[in-house]
């Protein structure tokens, strides 16, 4: 194993590995034309190192959101609530 | 418009992601809390003019947004590190890309959450400038669409789109730091970049 990744830029397709990483985020993003969609995805489906790089960037995004959760303290869950309240009743805000 | 009497029941299930992007935002829980205190009580008091059936989550991302912008932000003044060098594509990829998946009958995912873990990943948001960490969380982590991002931040759609290009590739770039600061990487994987960090084994 060594730490060069074959370059997924090395294009002998005309140019379709450079337009499919051109548009990897947007792809991801789940933001193209239905059109552009099915040529990235014809093209991923059958070029490897494309593929590879395609499923790393989705599984890297999988792990930044699953890491970024936090438990919301439950002072501040009571807190809020009340404050709520106070503005239902028309009292005075905690 | 919406009735008042249903706030309660449609906007507190999303307390927990307003909380988390709260943090993320001022990176101080103090503050965190009181940003989320904050959005929930002008949201109330707004509520009806929340127009029923529209997307009630992006309307408080933009309350939450707009109040951190507000308020919040001149508090912490951190000069915003303009454009900093331009990192390249699938920076991590080209570098881990083969680390990941390695090892027979674990998944990409299990590697890449046991070299990224909760602090790393939020530590590594963070640090982003703020013109890049607001786009990715609100895409990556909370999964808004680019034309509700520009409706948040209320910026065109095409600066959502370069920020989060540039925004992505600098989130790799310092996710990779701290793999390799904290010694995450295999000797094979760390030798590459080892060369400017000062060793005291």
């Amino acid at each position: 194993m060594t730490s060069d990744q074959p370059d997924p830029c090395a294009d002998g397709g005309g140019g379709d590995c450079t337009a499919a990483l051109e548009a990897l985020y947007i792809y991801l993003d789940g933001q193209l034309t239905i059109e552009r969609r099915t040529t990235i995805k014809t093209h991923i489906d059958l070029c490897s190192p494309c593929f590879d790089a395609f499923s790393f960037e989705t599984e890297l995004r999988q792990v930044v959101s699953r890491r970024c959760t936090d438990e919301v303290p439950e002072a501040l869950k009571a807190r809020i609530a009340d404050a709520i309240r106070g503005e239902l009743g028309g009292g005075p805000i905690g | 418009m919406a009735d008042p009497a249903t706030f309660a029941d449609e906007a507190m299930p999303l307390m927990s992601s307003l909380y988390s992007a709260a943090l993320r935002m001022t990176r101080n829980p103090a503050d965190a809390e009181d940003l989320v205190q904050e959005t929930y009580l002008k949201a109330y008091r707004a509520y009806e003019r929340f127009e029923a059936g529209t997307n009630l989550k992006a309307w408080m991302y933009r309350i939450l947004t707009n109040s951190y912008i507000n308020d919040y932000r001149k508090k912490q003044r951190r000069p915003d590190e303009s454009d900093i060098e331009d990192v390249e594509d699938l920076y991590l990829y080209r570098r881990i890309g083969g680390l990941a998946g390695a090892t027979l009958g674990r998944s990409a995912e299990d590697e890449l959450m046991d070299l990224f873990g909760e602090a790393e990943v939020k530590e590594a948001l963070e640090e982003l400038a703020e013109h890049y960490r607001l786009p990715v969380l609100l895409a990556d982590v909370e999964g808004f669409a680019y034309k509700e991002i520009a409706e948040i931040l209320d910026v065109p759609i095409g600066t959502v789109m370069s920020r989060l290009h540039r925004g992505r590739k600098q989130l790799q770039k310092l996710l990779y730091g701290f793999a390799e600061a904290h010694r995450l990487l295999p000797d094979s994987e760390r030798a590459v970049v080892g060369a400017d960090s000062n060793d005291e084994v």
